[in-house]
């Protein structure tokens, strides 16, 4: 028994490495490759501009919206508004909206609490933005400096 | 290979700390089972992520994700098989039960989503090993299981440290320390007001990437020293606090581990003369 559980010790720490050094998971084994990489200094950020019934709009993360870590929130946007087609594109913009008018949960670790609009407020539509944050001067000014991008979807054109 | 034997099967106290050990992995999985990151919202991703409803190639298995029911009953039984390891006769059978539909349901949200970024799949090992150690009680492995039980979370906590260290000098390299700039950006990003003017004080992103690093490459060799389990286990969940408010990140499910196996229950292990 023992030379089985030391072997398979030996054996986990090798794999489980090994994946690190390949940058690859095999779930259930990760990599653990969190915030492994150094970020260009000029990074693009898909964010939510949100349209209200009460004609103001407002700028969110995009990971207040899905009730699951904010790493996997990027992932299921891009898939969805890239490689799916318009069909899948309304269900789940119909469904992101519903959520924020009509569901509330809280934060909790890496999920985030999702973007409730004010009381007699709804979110009409949304465009899905890519902002480009600029930090070459971050540590003078304190913050980057925010250019809007590219527009990858609106809901206003579904309409 | 000695040192490594008398850490896998020569911890000290077992009985009672596996017992902390326990009490803790199924408070963890209860909380998560109950606040996140699981949601019956998946089912409803499911549909237009896969438009032809076949996330596992149209095998039985999809069921579990298409049918919100059914994605709730499974929840809600790793909730019950739980509370059912609570009672001692059987509290094998609660945590075997548990370990299949927990896992299972791991597993679905790891093929919802596009990444495999899945960074608590550590509770699945370690509830492999609790529950393996209760049905090994009465045979002759018994002793050596127990502690292999408290042995191998602390192996995997330390290889897990060791992978986040030599993965930041693997794929960003010492550009990951000098120029501070995964730490600015992402606590920018993530961060709290109180964790962004830290890091923006002058050296001070690259002074805790260089200590996180570092940290993070050291944990491994300190379990082989059980004089320093207490220290260790209080300074890893220092470290921790410490990301928390900065980057808002508190990998809680992982860090309450740590008083039951570093920390309470006279720790450590002891070293055979041989």
């Amino acid at each position: 028994m023992r030379t089985v559980l030391i072997s398979i010790t030996i054996i986990f720490f090798i794999f489980q490495v090994s994946l690190t050094i390949r940058n690859k998971h095999f779930w259930p084994f990760c990599a653990y490759s969190m915030f492994n990489r150094v970020p260009s200094t000029i990074m693009v950020r898909p964010k939510l501009k949100l349209y209200l019934s009460d004609n103001t709009t407002k700028i969110i993360n995009i990971h207040e919206t899905i009730p699951l870590e904010f790493f996997k929130a990027i992932g299921i946007y891009y898939t969805v508004y890239e490689d799916l087609g318009m069909k899948n594109r309304i269900l789940f913009s119909d469904l992101i909206i519903k959520s924020m008018n009509d569901m509330k949960w809280g934060q909790m670790d890496e999920v985030y609490k999702l973007y409730n609009p004010p009381n007699n407020v709804k979110v009409v539509d949304f465009d899905l933005i890519e902002y480009k944050l600029d930090f070459t001067n971050f540590i003078d000014n304190g913050k980057p400096s925010v250019t809007e991008g590219k527009m990858v979807y609106s809901t206003r054109s579904q309409r | 290979m000695m040192y490594l034997q008398d850490f896998l099967f020569n911890q000290n106290n077992t009985e009672v700390r596996r017992k902390y050990f326990y009490f803790t992995l199924i408070s963890i999985i209860g909380i998560m089972l109950l606040t996140g990151p699981y949601h019956s919202l998946v089912t409803d991703y499911v549909k237009i992520l896969y438009p032809n409803g076949q996330v596992f190639g149209g095998s039985f298995l999809d069921i579990f994700l298409n049918k919100k029911n059914i994605y709730n009953i499974l929840r809600f039984s790793s909730l019950v098989f739980i509370a059912l390891s609570l009672i001692k006769k059987i509290r094998k059978w609660g945590l075997l039960f548990c370990l299949f539909t927990f896992h299972s349901f791991q597993y679905f949200h790891y093929k919802l989503t596009p990444y495999a970024w899945n960074f608590n799949t550590h509770l699945s090992f370690f509830l492999l090993v609790l529950c393996l150690s209760y049905f090994l009680e009465g045979t002759k492995y018994e002793k050596d299981f127990k502690s292999f039980t408290i042995s191998f979370p602390i192996f995997y906590i330390g290889t897990l440290y060791f992978q986040a260290g030599i993965s930041k000098l693997f794929h960003g390299g010492f550009d990951w320390i000098t120029s501070g700039r995964t730490l600015l950006q992402f606590s920018y990003f993530l961060g709290t007001d109180f964790g962004r003017s830290v890091v923006a004080l002058p050296y001070m992103a690259q002074i805790i990437s260089f200590i996180s690093v570092v940290v993070e490459l050291l944990v491994i060799f300190f379990i082989f020293v059980p004089k320093t389990y207490r220290v260790l286990g209080i300074l890893l969940v220092m470290f921790h606090v410490g990301i928390k408010l900065t980057m808002d990140i508190s990998f809680w499910h992982l860090i309450v581990l740590f008083p039951a196996l570093f920390v309470f229950g006279n720790p450590g292990f002891q070293y055979e003369r041989r």
